[in-house]
C-alpha cells in the first residue's frame, strides 16, 4: 500500500509542477469573457444636428488639418457654446459641394475654391486670416534641395506635382506661369499628379518622387518654422505674385444670425487670450472681414488660363 | 533509500528480468517524450504568442497610419475596402474595427452588425493589447491610437487559434513519435533483454537441473561478458559437486560396508537418547527396520529388570544387559557407550554384542567339563570301590563274628564303631558303584506326577513335621526311567530336608510347557552361598558334616537328568531357601 502511496505522490508531485510549469508559460494574462455573435450595434453616422459643422479643404492633409485646426474649433465651440465639428474631405471641390447642399454651415477654402464656388453658387467670405499683417501669400515653386533645376522653364519635361485642380498656389497659378510661357502643363511636363494637399506636395518633391511642384507659401514657411524635416530638402526656385489669402467662407442660404456670431467669434479670436494663443501657435495675427476684391489675381489668371485652353 | 524503493516497484513490476527491463525502459522513453513535449510546447508557444503579437501590433499601427486619411475625410468606403483587404490577406484575424476618436464605430468587418458587448469591453481597457476569451477561441485585442486618439482607434482581434492548432500539431507529432518510440523501445528491450537474460536463464535451467540431482551438468555460454564469468564459474562449481559427491558417495558407501560388517548392533544416537541410525547388524538382532527406530528412544529396546518400567532418561550401563526385541523376546547383550565429541550437541555410539552364544557355549562348556569330570571319576571309582568291596566285606564278616563271641563291653562297643564304619564305607562304595554304573535309563511311559507322589510316601516318615505342599499340573505322559526319576526326586528331597532346620517346608510344583515339563521343589532351608551353586553337582561336593553325606546324591541326580536330555537349574539364597529346577524334554 506505500509503495502505492509513494508512487501516488510522486506522480501528483510532478503533474503538479508541470501544470504550474507550462501555466505560467501558456496565460498569464487575465482573459476577459466577451460574446461575439450578439451583433447589434452598427457603425454609426456621426452626425449632431446641433452642431455647428465646419469643412477644411485639404490645403495641408487631413491629419495635419487636425492638428493645426483643433484648438481653433474648440475655442469657437466654447464662445458659441455649441459643438463644431470638423469635416474634411479629400478634394476642394467636395468642400465647394458641401457648402452648396448647406452641409456644412462655414469652410476654409482656397482662393480659387471662393472664386469658383461664388461664381458657380454665391459662396460668401466670411472672413479672412491676416498673416504678417498681410491677407496675401504666394504660389512657391520648389524642387528637390540638391537639384540642377533653377527655374520653371528648366522643368520641362520632368515630373511635377499639382495639389488639387481647384488650388490657386498649387494648380492654378503654375499652369498661368506655363500659359505665359506659351506651353500648357500636358506638353511642358513629362507627367503630372494631384497630391491633395500641399504638405504631401513638400514631401513628395523631398523624398524626389517628383521633380518639383507648386505649393501655398503659408504652408511652406509654416512648415518650415515648425516643421523642417521635409521644406529644409527642398528649395524655392520660384515665388509668384501675391494672391488674395484662402478664406474662411459660408453658404448665402445660411441663417444670417449664425453667420454674424461666427464671424464676430473669429474678428474676437486674437483679443483674448486664449484666442491669441492658438493663433500665435499656427502663425494667424487675426481674422478681419477681407474684402471680395482681393481675389480680382485670381479672377484675371483663371480667366487667361481658360482662355488658353480653348 | 532509493535502491530500496527501486526494489519496491521491481518487485510491484512483478514478473521476470526482461518485463522489468521493458516498463523501465518505456518509462524512461515516455518520461522524456513527456518533458521533451512540453518542453516544444513551451518554447512554440512563447515563440509564436511572440510572433502573433508581434504581428498584431504591427498590422495594428500600419491600418492606423494608413486609415487616419480615410477617417478624417470620412471616406468610409475606402476605409471597408482597406480593413476587409487586411483581413482578408493576414492570417489569424478574426476582426478588425475603427472607432472615432469618442469611441463610435466607423467601421468594422463583421458580418451582419457589431457586437456592442466588445465595445464596451474594449473601451474599459486603456492597455494596447489584452486577451478575449470569445466562448470560440481566444482572441488578443491590439488596440493602436490614430494621432494619439484624436482621429480614432483601430482594434484588430487577432484569432489564437491557428497558434493552438500549430502548437497541438506538434504536441501531436511528438507524442507520436514518442508512442513510437516507446513501440520500438519495447520491442528493442524485448530483444536485449531477451539477449541479456538468456545467460541468465541457462543458469536458472542449470541449477534446476543440479537440485533435480543432475549434477555435472554444463551450460553453454556465448557471450564473453560477466556472465560468461558466470557460466564458467557455475560450470567449474557443477563439476566439482558432482565430483564431490561422488567422493562422498564411495565414502559413505566404504564407511557402511564398514559399519554393516560389524556384526555387533552399532547404534548412532543423539544426546536426548534418541537412535539415529544404526547398521544392519543392528537391524538384525532387534528385527526392528532403520525406519521403525529412526527418532525413538533407546530405552525401547532395554529390557526392564523385574518388571520395572524402563525411565525414559534410562543412562545405559556399560557392560551385560538384557534387551528386547521387536518380536518381544529378549537376550542377553554387552554393551558399551561411547559419546561423540563433536560439539555442544554430544550423542554416541552405542555398540551392543549379543552374547546369547557366547552364555550358552560357557554353559556347555561346563556341562562337557562335569561329564568328563564324572566319566573320569566313575571309572576311577569302580575299580576302586571294586577293590575296597571285598576288604570291607571281610572286615564287616569279621566284625560281627568278634561281637558276637565278645562279652566284654568296651569292646563290644568298639566293635559295633568299626561294623557301622565299615557299612558306611560300604554304601559309599555302593553309592559309587551306582554312580559309575551310570547305565542307560529304561525308557517307559512314565507320569510324573505319580511317580513324586510315590516317593512322598516312601518319605513320609522322614519329614518330622515339615510341611510339604504339592501342586500339580496335569503333565503329558512322557519317555523316562520311572526307577532313576524316583531317585531324582528322593535325593531331592532328601537333600531339602537336610537343609531345613526348623519349621521347615517345602513346595512341589509341576508344570507343563510346550516343549518341557518343569518340576520345581523349593524349600525354606537354610540355602545355598553363591559360590557354591555352582559346585553342588560336582561329585563329593557336601557341606554337611563328615559323615553325614557322600556328597555324590546330587551328582547322581545330575547324570540321571543329563541321560534323560533334561536340564537341573538350582537358586538358591542363604538363609531363605532354595529351588531346584528340573526340567525334562515331552
Amino acid at each position: 500500500m506505500s509503495i502505492v502511496n509513494f508512487r501516488k505522490n510522486t506522480i501528483l508531485l510532478i503533474t503538479f509542477l508541470l501544470v504550474l510549469t507550462l501555466s505560467g508559460c501558456l496565460k498569464t494574462e487575465e482573459t476577459i469573457r466577451v460574446n461575439l455573435s450578439n451583433r447589434s450595434t452598427d457603425a454609426v453616422n456621426n452626425t449632431d444636428s446641433k452642431s455647428i459643422r465646419i469643412a477644411v479643404s485639404a490645403i495641408i492633409s487631413p491629419e495635419e488639418t487636425l492638428v493645426y485646426y483643433r484648438d481653433m474649433f474648440d475655442y469657437i465651440s466654447e464662445k458659441m457654446d455649441v459643438p463644431v465639428e470638423l469635416v474634411q474631405r479629400k478634394t476642394y471641390q467636395e468642400v465647394n459641394d458641401l457648402i452648396r447642399r448647406n452641409s456644412v454651415d462655414a469652410a476654409f477654402v482656397c482662393s480659387l475654391a471662393y472664386v469658383e464656388g461664388k461664381d458657380q453658387f454665391g459662396m460668401e467670405l466670411l472672413a479672412v486670416p491676416i498673416i504678417r499683417g498681410e491677407p496675401h501669400y504666394n504660389s512657391y515653386i520648389i524642387v528637390p534641395k540638391d537639384s540642377n533645376i533653377n527655374s520653371l522653364e528648366e522643368m520641362k519635361g520632368k515630373t511635377f506635382a499639382f495639389t488639387d485642380p481647384l488650388s490657386n498656389s498649387g494648380k492654378l497659378s503654375p499652369e498661368y506661369m506655363l500659359v505665359q510661357m506659351g506651353e500648357n502643363p500636358e506638353s511642358f511636363f513629362k507627367l503630372t499628379f494631384f497630391t491633395y494637399s500641399h504638405d504631401k506636395s513638400i514631401q513628395a518633391v523631398a523624398e524626389k518622387m517628383v521633380d518639383g511642384a507648386a505649393v501655398d507659401s503659408l504652408v511652406w514657411d509654416f512648415k518650415n518654422s515648425t516643421d523642417p524635416r521635409f521644406t529644409s530638402r527642398t528649395r524655392i526656385i520660384s515665388k509668384s505674385s501675391p494672391y488674395g489669402i484662402p478664406p474662411i467662407v459660408v453658404s448665402k442660404d445660411i441663417d444670417p444670425a449664425l453667420k454674424e456670431k461666427l464671424q464676430i467669434t473669429l474678428l474676437h479670436m486674437h483679443e483674448d487670450k486664449k484666442g491669441r494663443e492658438i493663433l500665435d501657435k499656427i502663425g494667424i495675427d487675426r481674422f478681419s472681414k477681407g474684402n471680395d476684391s482681393l481675389y480680382d489675381s485670381v479672377r484675371e489668371m483663371k480667366k487667361v488660363v481658360n482662355n488658353a485652353k480653348r | 533509500m532509493l535502491k530500496d524503493r527501486i526494489n519496491k516497484i521491481n518487485n510491484l513490476i512483478g514478473g521476470g528480468l526482461t518485463k522489468k527491463f521493458i516498463v523501465w525502459i518505456v518509462v524512461i522513453i515516455m518520461l522524456l517524450g513527456a518533458l521533451t513535449a512540453i518542453f516544444v510546447q513551451m518554447s512554440i508557444t512563447k515563440t509564436l504568442s511572440e510572433e502573433l503579437n508581434e504581428r498584431g501590433q504591427v498590422i495594428s499601427r500600419n491600418l492606423a497610419a494608413g486609415s487616419v486619411e480615410f477617417i478624417l475625410i470620412e471616406d468610409t468606403v475606402n476605409l471597408h475596402r482597406l480593413i476587409e483587404n487586411i483581413k482578408k490577406t493576414e492570417n489569424d484575424v478574426r476582426y478588425i474595427y475603427i472607432t472615432d476618436e469618442k469611441g463610435k464605430v466607423l467601421a468594422h468587418t463583421f458580418d451582419g452588425g457589431f457586437p456592442g458587448e466588445l465595445l464596451t469591453i474594449n473601451s474599459d481597457i486603456d492597455s494596447s493589447s489584452h486577451l478575449l476569451d470569445t466562448g470560440d477561441g481566444y482572441v488578443i485585442d491590439y488596440k493602436t491610437a490614430i494621432l494619439g486618439g484624436r482621429a480614432g482607434f483601430v482594434h484588430i482581434g487577432m484569432d489564437e487559434a491557428s497558434m493552438q492548432e500549430k502548437i497541438n500539431r506538434t504536441s501531436r507529432v511528438i507524442l507520436t513519435l514518442t508512442l513510437i518510440a516507446g513501440m520500438l523501445g519495447v520491442l528493442m528491450a524485448y530483444i536485449a533483454g531477451d539477449y541479456l537474460t538468456r545467460p541468465i536463464r541457462a543458469l536458472v535451467k542449470g541449477t534446476g537441473e543440479i537440485g533435480r540431482g543432475n549434477l555435472g551438468y554444463q551450460i553453454e555460454s556465448g557471450s564473453t561478458d560477466e556472465t560468461h564469468i558466470l557460466s564458467t564459474a557455475f560450470n567449474q562449481m557443477s563439476y566439482n559437486l558432482k565430483n564431490s559427491i561422488s567422493e562422498l558417495r564411495t565414502s559413505e558407501e566404504r564407511y557402511k560396508k564398514l559399519v554393516d560388517g560389524i556384526s555387533d548392533a552399532v547404534i548412532l544416537i543423539d544426546s536426548q537418547k534418541k537412535i539415529l541410525s544404526w547398521n544392519r547388524a543392528a537391524q538384525r538382532i532387534f528385527g526392528y527396520s532403520l525406519e521403525e527406530v529412526a527418532g525413538g528412544k533407546i530405552n525401547k529396546l532395554c529390557f526392564p529388570p523385574r518388571g520395572e518400567i524402563v525411565p525414559d532418561d534410562l543412562e545405559m550401563p556399560d557392560g551385560e544387559n538384557i534387551f528386547i526385541k521387536k518380536d518381544g523376546s529378549t537376550f542377553p547383550g554387552f554393551a558399551r557407550n561411547k559419546p561423540l565429541q563433536d560439539g555442544a550437541n554430544t550423542g554416541s555410539v552405542l555398540v551392543i554384542k549379543d552374547i546369547t552364544d557366547q552364555k550358552e557355549m560357557a554353559k556347555l562348556e561346563k556341562q562337557l567339563l562335569q561329564s568328563e569330570k564324572l566319566a573320569t571319576l566313575g571309572k576311577l571309582a569302580a575299580g576302586v570301590a571294586h577293590e575296597i568291596n571285598n576288604p570291607l566285606t571281610s572286615i564287616s564278616l569279621h566284625t560281627q563274628i568278634m561281637l558276637k563271641k565278645t562279652r566284654d563291653e568296651n569292646t563290644n562297643s568298639r566293635l559295633n564303631i568299626i561294623n557301622k564304619e565299615a557299612n558306611r564305607a560300604a554304601r559309599i562304595v555302593k553309592g559309587l558303584l551306582e554312580f559309575a554304573r551310570q547305565s542307560e535309563p529304561k525308557l517307559n511311559s512314565v507320569d510324573i506326577n505319580t511317580e513324586i507322589e510315590k516317593v512322598l510316601k516312601i518319605l513320609d516318615p522322614q519329614l518330622n513335621g515339615i510341611r510339604v505342599t504339592a501342586t500339580f499340573e496335569p503333565l503329558p505322559l512322557i519317555m523316562a526311567d520311572s526307577e532313576q526319576i524316583q531317585q531324582v526326586i528322593m535325593n531331592m528331597l532328601t537333600n531339602s530336608i537336610q537343609s531345613i532346620t526348623a519349621d521347615g517346608e517345602i513346595i512341589i510344583r509341576t508344570a507343563a510347557k510346550k516343549e518341557n515339563i518343569e518340576i520345581s521343589i523349593t524349600d525354606n532351608g537354610c540355602g545355598i552361598p553363591q559360590d557354591n551353586t555352582s559346585k553342588i553337582f560336582d561329585p563329593f561336593f557336601t557341606t554337611k558334616r563328615q559323615g553325614e553325606g557322600t556328597g555324590l546324591g546330587l551328582s547322581i541326580c545330575y547324570g540321571i537328568i543329563k541321560q534323560h536330555n533334561g536340564s537341573i537349574d538350582v537358586k538358591s539364597e542363604v538363609g531363605k531357601g532354595t529351588t531346584f529346577t528340573i526340567k525334562l524334554p515331552i
